[in-house]
């Protein structure tokens, strides 16, 4: 998961890079993220045994899971 | 992405201290920066379905990771280190509650964690750590809540950081020689400058004598 400066507006946007026998085999992006989330973790958060994506806002501690899945 | 939903605030003198995975789930752990107190919310179908406290341990014990320690299908585990003398304590989660604390003795402060992960095989929490003045990559194999053995994964410059350690999926363990290679490169490819080959080419020769980095174990 990469989190790079892609946008003027909303500064971050997250991408996923898929790996596969140690190449890089496709990317997909998720979209922006503003200045205060903060990815603080991943895990199967859905019980879909899928693998989502905690934020955390600095501003005042809220967390939110962002379901993830689908992108190729 | 398919949707996002929001678990509500916490105080920002909670901590997230890492993600516990059991059996087919993923809790959060919290930690309380001025108390030392612990806090694990179960999270299921995107909610919290519980909170639940494990309980406060001293400040100068910081939280090195979560793992299947104690060979338990389904369980996952927490490892603390001592920040003073480098001790590592193995604390035995089952249903959201501290069964047990086995120390696993010290290691010197120049060795800190890199990971955890099924290096000596399937579905096993084993401990990479990494010299920070050599670069020198160790494996502690655990189970059972023990030590059952250690090797040297070789030395990768400085100027390489590790960015994570995954698992194959397909095979589950990096226990092969050359999935061990597959786990250096990983960790060596986030760098960014070149130099990692050069240390691979060193890297996979077995080496026991770390064993002598362990020194007497040490309680909370």
């Amino acid at each position: 998961m990469l989190e790079g400066a892609h946008s003027s507006v909303l500064p971050f946007t997250l991408e996923i890079c898929n790996i596969s026998n140690n190449n890089l085999t496709g990317t997909a992006l998720i979209g922006p993220v503003g200045y205060d989330q903060q990815v603080v973790g991943f895990g199967n958060f859905s019980s879909s045994g899928e693998t989502d994506m905690m934020l955390r806002a600095s501003y005042n501690g809220s967390f939110t899971i962002v379901d993830i899945r689908t992108i190729r | 992405m398919t949707g996002s939903a929001s678990l509500g605030a916490v105080g920002l003198e909670w901590q997230v201290a890492g993600f516990n995975n059991h059996g087919t789930e993923t809790d959060m752990v919290l930690r309380n920066s001025n108390t030392g107190a612990l806090l694990v919310y179960d999270i299921a179908q995107n909610h919290i379905t519980a909170a639940v406290s494990l309980g406060t341990v001293g400040l100068d014990w910081q939280i090195a990771g979560f793992g299947n320690f104690s060979s338990v299908p389904g369980e996952g585990d927490m490892m603390m280190r001592n920040a003073n003398t480098g001790a590592f304590m193995i604390y035995d989660i089952s249903n959201n509650q501290i069964v047990s604390a086995t120390p696993m003795g010290a290691v010197g402060l120049d060795w800190q964690v890199a990971g955890f992960a099924p290096i000596s095989g399937p579905g096993r929490s084993d401990m990479v750590l990494r010299n920070v003045n050599s670069g020198a990559f160790e494996v502690y194999d655990i189970a059972n809540n023990a030590l059952t053995g250690a090797a040297s994964l070789g030395q990768v410059g400085l100027d390489w950081q590790v960015a994570g350690i995954a698992p194959d999926p397909s095979g589950g363990s990096m226990s092969s020689s050359g999935s061990t290679s597959q786990l250096v490169q990983a960790m060596a490819g986030f760098g960014a400058s070149s130099g990692a080959a050069e240390g691979l080419s060193t890297a996979l020769s077995p080496d026991t004598s770390q064993q002598s980095f362990l020194t007497t174990s040490q309680h909370a």
